[in-house]
């Protein structure tokens, strides 16, 4: 029934709306609101239902403490942030342990900034903590808090959405650039020249980058010959064997610091190549100048062959103009006994 | 009687100098040098912004790499074609092994060389050249070597989990450093001068030598072109081995053809690859 009186919408014979004009004034003060409730809200108040972003979204917001390296920015960009995989969250999620005062914000003195941080990410990623607990990195972290923790490889308000397995090639290969890369730059610049990067550079994004082999949170050592490599190996080389993992993989671009036999075979054919390459274009150089200038002079010749073929027509035509005329006059004078010089004294000849 | 016609029958004669089987090596190593050329190089200048645009253009790395693995097959296809031709060639007695027919290098390839850079100075006349000229023998053998070379490492990398089974992981080392610089040399030998210059770019066959393609060239050209070969065959008598009626015209048009598209190929393949190669040196 219901269905039939909704598909003959609106009603038929001019009828009025079934509601009285109070109730009219009323739908569209909530359709109103409605519509444009989302775009008021999606602005303010669902990115930012704690309101943090009235300060933190200002770019010129800084911390007022008067610090000798300068003011630290305290501003959150909100786009970056509602576009992070984490947008949906509210602040108060992970910033945990605030006490709201303004202007300024009471931190729990007894606590670092860092291990704050790691426990917030540790409430809702408890198996990647535990993995980043086993890991150098922690250890380091441990010890004398100079370790990376989970934000100094992340971020924190601009974490990327990733599908784990799926990821692209540039994102693989900005990952090892700007994540791991940047405080392994040496090893970054060593794994370059690498055959995984190569392709990965080219856009192959199958090849394994940095986090592939050495684990995301474990960081892996990987030293040749371990088990542990082996099996980190036969993810994607399900035939290594233990002596596979003695391939080289972080070698400088002089290979410097490969094994002396790599280095051998590569100043071996750098050196062939450049003396090749230096004898064969010097060869194929002068060779082709003296085929050139035979180029050259062929050329030569056959345009003073035309010329010279031209000029003869024009000698031949002046001595049938001049026979003509001769005959009439004198007939001992036979031109064409020598060359232009002759054909010459004769039209002079002709004209005294 | 003129020159390069059949003094009898009037017909125009030419001097058979590639069988069909050699021809049809030439084919495949052009085609697969092409091939492995076009889809290598861009590994070793990665960073190369025609890498990338060849790379994409091909379909990604994926079908670059297939490509590359193909061409690899065929390459090694007419190597071992080759190799037995050279087996069955000794094995066989086919005809002498050294001498003035041969490709083995010989004491006169060292006298021509010698005669030819007098000749670049203007020290003397042009030597008069054999069946195969040094030059020739050069780009045979280099590529001989190198196909051992570039392919051994290439299997080595092609399938890298059963060499390592054999060797230590750090011979794939070793194999990609090889691989990569020979055929880098090979390449440049071949695309940027010694081949595509002294094969096809000398003003006798410039921009092709058509003989490797159709198999024979004219007689007059032959006579000025292998002088000592054909004073040799003249006394001798094996002239007639070698020099035969001119194929029907559209056979001829044809091999034109082949000749003409094989050229502006490999004259484009040149010049991506000088550009690739470039392009990281000027940005």
């Amino acid at each position: 029934m219901r269905v039939r009186r909704l598909g003959s919408w609106p009603p038929p014979g001019g009828r009025r709306l079934p509601w009285p004009p109070g109730v009219r004034l009323w739908v569209l003060a909530v359709a109103l609101v409605l519509v444009f409730l989302p775009a008021l809200a999606g602005t303010a108040w669902a990115l930012d239902p704690e309101g943090c972003l009235i300060c933190h979204g200002d770019p010129n917001f800084v911390d007022p403490t008067p610090d000798p390296n300068g003011p630290t920015s305290l501003y959150v960009n909100p786009q970056a942030f509602k576009k992070s995989v984490h947008g949906n969250n509210a602040c108060s999620t992970c910033h945990r342990g605030f006490v709201l005062t303004i202007p300024q914000h009471q931190l729990d003195a007894t606590k670092d900034f860092r291990q704050v941080a790691i426990e917030a990410c540790e409430s809702c990623h408890p198996n990647e903590f535990m993995q980043y607990q086993t890991s150098t990195h922690a250890k380091l972290y441990y010890q004398d808090q100079a370790g990376p923790i989970c934000i100094s490889c992340h971020g924190s308000h601009e974490i990327r959405r990733v599908r784990l397995g799926q990821e692209s090639a540039d994102f693989k290969m900005s990952m090892a650039r700007d994540s791991c890369g940047r405080c392994h730059k040496d090893k970054f610049e060593k794994a370059k020249h690498e055959f995984h990067f190569k392709a990965l550079s080219l856009g192959y994004s199958p090849a394994a980058t940095c986090f592939d082999c050495h684990g995301f949170h474990e960081n892996l050592a990987l030293k040749s010959g371990e088990e542990e490599t082996v099996r980190q190996c036969r993810k994607c080389h399900p035939g290594a064997t233990k002596g596979f993992t003695y391939f080289q993989m972080h070698l400088d671009e002089g290979f410097e610091n490969a094994w002396w036999g790599v280095r051998a075979v590569y100043l071996f054919f750098s050196t062939l190549l450049i003396v090749v390459l230096v004898v064969g274009i010097a060869y194929t150089t002068v060779h082709m100048q003296k085929e050139t200038r035979m180029i050259l002079g062929v050329l030569g010749r056959g345009l003073g062959r035309l010329f010279g073929f031209i000029r003869a027509l024009e000698e031949e035509s002046v001595r049938e103009s001049m026979r003509a005329r001769g005959a009439t006059e004198e007939t001992g004078k036979e031109p064409g006994a020598g060359g232009d010089a002759p054909a010459h004294d004769d039209e002079k000849g002709g004209e005294v | 009687m003129t020159m390069g016609t059949d003094a009898k029958e009037g017909v125009r004669l030419v001097y058979r100098r590639f069988s069909t089987f050699h021809r049809f090596n030439h084919y495949l190593a052009m085609l697969s040098f092409f091939g492995l050329v076009l889809t290598g190089i861009p590994l070793k200048f990665k960073e190369s912004y025609f890498s990338k645009l060849l790379i994409d253009g091909l379909g990604g790395v994926e079908a670059a790499g297939f490509i590359h693995r193909t061409m690899a097959v065929i390459n090694i296809l007419y190597f071992v074609l080759e190799t037995g031709y050279m087996v069955y060639y000794v094995a066989a007695r086919k005809g002498p092994i050294f001498g003035d027919d041969s490709i083995v290098p010989g004491k006169k390839d060292w006298q021509d060389m010698k005669g030819m850079f007098r000749w670049f100075f203007g020290r003397g006349p042009k030597p008069a050249l054999n069946r195969f000229t040094y030059w020739e023998k050069f780009d045979y053998w280099a590529l001989f070597a190198g196909t051992i070379l570039i392919g051994g490492s290439g299997l080595m990398m092609w399938f890298p989990e059963a060499t390592a089974r054999l060797l230590p992981g750090v011979a794939l080392n070793v194999a990609l450093v090889v691989h990569s610089n020979e055929a880098f040399l090979a390449t440049g030998v071949i695309f940027i001068f010694v081949h595509f210059f002294s094969a096809h770019g000398r003003p006798e066959s410039f921009p092709a030598d058509e003989v490797i393609f159709s198999g024979y060239i004219p007689v007059e050209h032959y006579i000025h072109e292998r002088p000592l070969e054909y004073e040799n065959r003249l006394k001798n008598g094996t002239l007639d081995q070698v020099v035969t009626p001119a194929p029907p015209a559209p056979r001829r048009r044809l091999f034109r053809w082949i000749t003409g598209l094989v050229t502006l190929f490999a004259f484009l393949a040149a010049t991506y690859t000088l550009l690739l190669i470039v392009w990281p040196l000027v940005s």
